[in-house]
C-alpha cells in the first residue's frame, strides 16, 4: 500500500507528459491547453523570429498555437509533439509571406553605398573584417533582408532553413510538408538565384 | 584563395547576421490572450462525424467511381444504339430525294 502511495504522490508532482495533456484536451479539459502553451512558447517563438519581421512574431505565434490546437485531433499520440508544432510555425511563417507577396505589403529596400562596401568588403581576398563587429552584422542583416526580399516565399523559405539554419533537405522537407527532392532542387536553384540577386545588385547613391 | 566573383562566400557572415536576429518579445498578457482564444473555440469534437467519414473515403473510392462512370457510359452508347451526326448527314447526302424534300420543308 505504502508502495502505491508513493507511486501516486510520484505522478502527482511529475509534470505531465505531452500525450497526457492532449488526452484531457481532447477530452473536453480546454484549460489543459495552457500547459502546452507555456511549454512550447519559447520553442515556437525561437522558430518566428527567424523567419518574420519583429512586429508580426506576436500575430503568428499566436496562430500558430491556435491552428495547433484547431490541430490536435489529428496529431498521432506518441509521437514528437515539439516537431510537429514546430512544422506547423514554420508552413504559418511561410503563410505569412506567401500573404505578404501577395498583398504586396512587403516594400523592397533598396541598396545604399555602404551596403556595397560592405560587400566588397567580405568579398575581398584578404578581407580581415570581424564578424562579430556590430556595425558589420547590420549591414549584414540589412543586405541579408534585402536578398531574401527578391525571393519567392518558397524559395526564401528553403533559403532560410537550408542555408541560413543548417539544415538538412529531409529536415526541412518535413518542416515544411514536402518531398526531399523538391526542397533540394529549390534549395540550389534558390542559391543561383540569390547569387545573381547579389552580383547584379543596384546601389542608390 | 577567395574568389571574388563568388558571393558565397558570404554565406558565414549572413548566418551570423542570421542567428543574431533581435530575441523575440511577446507582450506579458500574450498568453492570456491565445487562452482566450482558444476557449472561445471550445472543446475539440473528437468524435468523427459522417462527413469526416466520407472524407476520409472519398479519395479511395475516387478510381473506383471512374471505373464504373466509364462502363456505365459505354453500356449507355451500346443501349441507344449511338449513330454520329456524320452518319446521319452521309444519309441524307445519299439520297438525294430525302434531301431534296427536307432543303423544301426548310424553306417553308
Amino acid at each position: 500500500m505504502g508502495f502505491s502511495q508513493k507511486n501516486q504522490d510520484e505522478n502527482r508532482s511529475a509534470p505531465p507528459d505531452d500525450d497526457m495533456i492532449i488526452h484531457r484536451i481532447l477530452g473536453g479539459e480546454v484549460n489543459a491547453y495552457e500547459l502546452l502553451l507555456n511549454r512550447y512558447k519559447q520553442n515556437v517563438l525561437h522558430i518566428v523570429k527567424r523567419h518574420v519581421p519583429s512586429g508580426e512574431i506576436e500575430e503568428i505565434a499566436q496562430t500558430v498555437f491556435i491552428r495547433a490546437y484547431q490541430s490536435l485531433p489529428s496529431f498521432r499520440l506518441n509521437t514528437d509533439f515539439r516537431k510537429w508544432i514546430s512544422s506547423i510555425a514554420i508552413r504559418s511563417c511561410h503563410d505569412y509571406w506567401r500573404k505578404a507577396y501577395r498583398n504586396r505589403e512587403i516594400p523592397i529596400s533598396s541598396l545604399t553605398e555602404k551596403h556595397g562596401n560592405w560587400l566588397e568588403e567580405v568579398m575581398a581576398p584578404a578581407s580581415s573584417q570581424a564578424f562579430s563587429d556590430s556595425s558589420f552584422q547590420e549591414e549584414a542583416r540589412e543586405l541579408l533582408e534585402w536578398a531574401l526580399d527578391h525571393l519567392s516565399p518558397q524559395d526564401r523559405m528553403v533559403t532560410e532553413l537550408v542555408y541560413l539554419e543548417g539544415m538538412k533537405g529531409k529536415e526541412a522537407a518535413e518542416l515544411l510538408g514536402w518531398s526531399t527532392a523538391n526542397v533540394k532542387v529549390r534549395a540550389f536553384r534558390s542559391r543561383r538565384k540569390l547569387r545573381k540577386i547579389l552580383l547584379n545588385k543596384k546601389i542608390v547613391k | 584563395m577567395k574568389d571574388r566573383n563568388k558571393p558565397y562566400g558570404l554565406q558565414h557572415a549572413f548566418k551570423e547576421a542570421y542567428h543574431q536576429r533581435d530575441a523575440a518579445h511577446v507582450e506579458p498578457g500574450w498568453e492570456r490572450q491565445v487562452m482566450r482564444q482558444v476557449r472561445e473555440l471550445g472543446p475539440l469534437n473528437q468524435g468523427r462525424g459522417w462527413i469526416d467519414l466520407i472524407e476520409g473515403c472519398f479519395w479511395k473510392l475516387a478510381p473506383v467511381a471512374c471505373i464504373l462512370i466509364l462502363v456505365l457510359s459505354v453500356a449507355l452508347i451500346l443501349q441507344f444504339d449511338f449513330i454520329s451526326e456524320a452518319e446521319i448527314a452521309k444519309t441524307f447526302l445519299e439520297d438525294s430525294v430525302d434531301y431534296s424534300f427536307l432543303q423544301m420543308l426548310g424553306k417553308s
